[in-house]
């Protein structure tokens, strides 16, 4: 199309155009919201907020080509009365005279260096806006019930589409021409408008054949392309302030989609794209020989990668310790036979599909009390444990509480009815029990695996749950606890594997770990409390041991000194008494003698052997002897009570 | 033509072949079943695998079911025993889509049909556990009917699944059982006490075994002393006796013998003990002022300095 100036067309048919539009959109508007509301369809009611978001957008285009057409006229005028004048009486260069007289051209540069970006900015919020409160409120209404009057409302919104493309198709048309440019933003949008009152349209053929599925699918999808078209526009927004620019451009707003664009331009997705490329970057990308190889090549690229992706599915590549099984239209290639590591070749999809897993990996299911991954260490009596899991254990009757109640939970059942049946069967003792059961498996038979149960791994992990409940219903609490522990995993992983072979789940039981089996967090303190006390007795028996081990031996010692001490006095008086004898009879003679004087000497000979190293006190004879009062152990006198004498060294003073 | 348009062309008629294909064909796979519909009316089922043709959409449609056998593990539910206690018991059921016909006319979905299990097995399990004293669940008998329990409920739910909605129940399984938050609080409470008076009674015992063993070890060193004693007592009295045949000869001069016998006792005493001697005992008779020194005139009567002067 030959593009034209303002000088050759009719100036307000564009804003005509825009304010037509504008209307149609107001009208389509309310019409869908009213028939949404009146039959429940979601997907007509937001296809109404798509339609009334198009009239501010057409506000917005008719305001923009409002104010062009202004400064068109102005110029046309200005040009006019500047033919008028002689040359003389023409401004000169540096007056701004002019200048001054071209207002509407001031106001439109202003309206589109700062109002078309903010413009854009609403049309972003109020988008962000509708789709938000769209989703939100189709996630709210899950599951309601089908929209009634399917007929009319087809027949509502298929006009109303086939009026908003009429429209959109001759904006667009207008917008060719480059002082009708802005139209471009708003057919865009109103094309948008055609083809999701389209799509509803279409719905509610489907809601005419009972098959609502598809009008909930476009409530659903409006949204989220009203959601994409928001970022869309915001990106544009945002690369708009970063672009080159030129002067006396046609000025693109952000609002006037790109991607909508492709819906109105009959120029290809290509040349649309190159349209935006040159736009953005200020030069024609569109003419690099790079884009225009891409362009003439893309295709046969696409196509090329898509036979290549096609020719990969003819093989299979099953990695060491997997297992594959190829189903050829849906039936297994080979009957209970499972391909091993090693490249494999089939028919591509979907002819012929595979089925890979690795059936040689160890899993674990953790069966109980999934313990909490931050937790330094496992203690009875600290929190280890994501939620509480307890295991109902029964208590052997010999082991039970006697006396008394069997238990409180049992004695006293909530409720005002007494037991009908009480003493006609002994009431067990319950307990409860806590801890982890790891259950380590392999899948054994990929066929089974895969074709039994179609959550194999769930299965499995329920019939843990059932055989660790069964077990530990009929254990003793303590047994279970206590010694009987390894007796319980050998039990348990014989039950699980026979009963995953009985359901055919195609798994080895490898191993069963019982892990931190203990007493619930509420009570493990109780427990620990018991074990203490068991060491605290046997502290006590091991120090009572101690001292019988102490003792017993030192009497023994004891004994044998007296016996020994014994002995020497028996050897003395046995040898020293014929010696005493014979000095006897020498110091009888020696006193006849001399017998003062022998004794005296023999008196002071004994004092000197005795008090030679002894302390002594000498006191006047005439002092009582009563008044002598030694209070400490120090050994000294009361001062006064005599005349205690540091003799000192007594090698002089020899009687 | 160009070469270029004749691709573009075989390019186009490829395309749509495929989605032909795709639009008037379908799989079933070895674990699925598949109903197709005329005109929403179902007018085939297909159980055996492969690949089926159909007339394009909007014509015929088809729906496949997998005939794998699903899990549903209901939630926890509390019912009564016969013997009136509470219990709380979860309950996994093994179900598969044996009718697909019945299934798509009286459920429709998978969600649906365990929603319908649920209630199922509720109903089935109230009556059973009803009937079952709570000893049939836990208990150390090893003749307790735990499975014969879970069979009961089995049998109820997998004839109704069938008959009323298409659905084959293969297993059921109790998986949990448990107590109501009071009752284990209760449970909680008695096990504590319990726990207490263990560990009382394992202190006593301590306190018992290790007196008894000190009595016993102090009984024993007693013994042994005293044994000892006796032993000792009797060497010393016969070293005594053999000595007393010696002691014949004091007799000769009975003062002197017991005068020397003080002496030795005298020449016996500790060396580190502080005599308090009057000035009447010699040699410190001569301390005293009526000391009679051959010579010399005697002091003056009182309180006199020691030889080095120093009074304490």
């Amino acid at each position: 199309m030959v593009e034209q100036t303002e000088r050759q067309l009719p100036l307000r048919r564009a804003e005509t155009a825009a304010l037509v539009t504008l209307v149609v959109h107001a009208a389509a508007g309310a019409l869908a919201l009213a028939l949404g509301r009146l039959s429940g369809s979601f997907a007509a009611e937001v296809e109404a907020w798509h339609l009334l978001v198009g009239v501010l957008v057409w506000l917005g285009v008719f305001t923009h080509q409002r104010l062009r057409r202004a400064a068109a006229e102005e110029a046309l005028a200005a040009a006019s009365l500047a033919q008028g004048r002689p040359d003389e009486a023409r401004p000169s260069l540096f007056e701004a005279e002019g200048a001054d007289l071209l207002t509407a051209r001031n106001r439109l540069a202003q309206f589109e260096k700062y109002f078309l970006p903010a413009f854009s900015l609403v049309v972003i919020l109020v988008l962000g806006a509708v789709s938000y409160g769209a989703l939100r409120h189709l996630a709210a209404a899950e599951g309601a019930a089908a929209p009634t009057e399917p007929l009319r409302n087809f027949w509502a919104f298929a006009g109303i589409a086939f009026i908003t493309f009429l429209l959109a198709r001759y904006a667009a048309g207008l917008a060719t021409q480059v002082p009708w440019r802005p139209l471009r933003a708003g057919a865009n949008f109103t094309m948008s408008s055609a083809l999701g009152s389209f799509l509803v349209a279409v719905a509610f053929v489907f809601c005419f054949f009972e098959l609502p599925v598809v009008e909930r699918g476009v409530a659903w999808a409006i949204p989220i392309a009203l959601a994409a078209l928001a970022l869309e526009v915001l990106i544009l927004l945002v690369m708009g302030f970063y672009r080159p620019r030129e002067a006396r451009e046609d000025v693109r707003p952000a609002h006037d989609s790109r991607l909508l664009g492709m819906l109105t331009t009959s120029r290809g997705i290509f040349r649309t794209t190159a349209e935006t490329l040159d736009y953005q970057f200020g030069f024609k990308v569109s003419e690099t020989w790079f884009y225009r190889f891409m362009e003439r090549a893309i295709g046969p690229l696409i196509l090329f990668q898509a036979l290549t992706l096609e020719l990969l599915t003819c093989f299979v590549i099953v990695d060491t310790g997997e297992q594959a099984i190829v189903e050829r239209f849906g039936v297994p290639r080979a009957h209970r036979v499972a391909l091993g590591p090693g490249l494999h070749v089939k028919w591509p999809w979907p002819i012929e599909i595979a089925y890979r897993y690795p059936t040689a990996r160890v899993e674990t299911l953790t069966i109980g009390e999934q313990l909490q991954e931050d937790v330094p260490g496992f203690e009875w009596t600290k929190t280890h444990a994501k939620q509480p899991f307890n295991l109902l254990v029964a208590t052997h009757p010999e082991t039970a509480p006697k006396g008394g109640p069997t238990s409180p939970a049992l004695e006293a059942p909530p409720g005002p009815a007494e037991p009908r049946v009480r003493g006609a069967r002994p009431v067990p003792a319950v307990n409860l029990i806590t801890g982890t059961v790891y259950v380590f498996y392999y899948v054994e038979d990929y066929y089974d695996f895969l074709y039994n149960h179609d959550q194999p791994k769930r299965t499995l992990e329920a019939l843990c749950y059932r055989e660790l409940a069964a077990y530990s219903a009929g254990a003793d609490f303590l047994d279970f606890l206590g010694y009987k522990r390894g007796e319980a995993v050998r039990h348990l992983k014989a039950a699980i594997q026979a009963a995953a072979a009985e359901r055919k789940l195609g798994v080895k039981i490898v191993d069963v770990a019982l892990q931190g089996l203990h007493p619930p967090i509420e009570v493990a303190g109780a427990f620990e409390e018991v074990v203490g006390a068991l060491e605290e007795r046997e502290a006590k028996i091991w120090n009572a041991r101690g001292h019988a081990s102490s003792v017993v031996p030192r009497a023994a010692r004891d004994a044998a000194r007296l016996l020994a001490d014994a002995r020497i006095y028996a050897a003395d008086r046995q040898y020293v008494a014929p010696a005493a004898e014979k000095e006897f009879l020498m110091q009888l003679e020696a006193s006849q003698v001399a017998p003062s004087v022998f004794r005296h000497r023999k008196l002071l000979s004994a004092l000197e052997a005795t008090l030679v190293e002894a302390r002594k006190i000498v006191k006047p004879a005439w002092v009582s002897v009563k008044e002598v009062i030694n209070l400490n152990l120090e050994e000294k006198t009361v001062p006064g009570a005599g005349m205690s004498l540091d003799v000192g060294a007594t090698e002089g003073a020899r009687p | 033509m160009k070469t270029r348009g004749k691709i573009t062309i075989l390019v186009a008629l490829l395309l749509v072949a495929t989605l032909l294909i795709f639009l008037i064909s379908f799989q079933v796979r070895v674990n699925e079943t598949a109903i197709v519909y005329t005109f929403r009316r179902a007018t085939r089922t297909l159980t055996e695998p492969g690949l089926y043709w159909k007339l394009p959409y909007p014509i015929q449609t088809v729906t496949t079911y997998d005939k794998r056998t699903s899990i549903y593990e209901g939630k926890f539910q509390e019912y009564l025993t016969k013997d009136q206690h509470n219990l709380i018991v979860n309950i996994a059921v093994g179900w598969a889509i044996a009718d697909p016909r019945l299934f798509e006319d009286k459920v429709g979905t998978r969600a649906k049909a365990e929603e319908k299990l649920g209630a199922l097995v509720g109903g089935a399990a109230n009556s059973i556990i009803n009937s079952h004293d709570l000893a049939d669940f836990v208990s150390t008998d090893p003749d307790h009917q735990y499975g014969a329990v879970e069979a009961a409920i089995h049998r109820a739910v997998r004839d109704e699944a069938l008959a009323q909605y298409g659905l084959s129940v293969p297993f059921l399984w109790i998986t949990q059982l448990g107590l109501p938050e009071d009752v284990t609080r209760q449970v909680f409470e008695r096990n504590k006490e319990e726990r207490g008076s263990k560990a009382k009674a394992l202190r006593a015992e301590g306190d018992s075994k290790a007196e008894t063993i000190r009595a016993d070890a102090d009984r024993q060193a007693k013994e042994i002393l005293s044994k000892a004693e006796a032993e000792a007592r009797i060497i010393r009295g016969e070293g005594d006796k053999i000595a007393a045949k010696h002691y014949e000869v004091f007799k000769q001069d009975p003062e002197l013998a017991n005068f020397l016998s003080s002496l030795e006792a005298i020449r016996n005493l500790r060396k580190r003990t502080t005599y308090i001697l009057t000035t009447d005992t010699p040699p410190y008779n001569l301390l005293s002022p009526d000391a009679k020194i051959p010579g010399a005139t005697p002091p003056t009567r009182g309180p006199s300095a020691s030889p080095k002067g120093t009074e304490k």
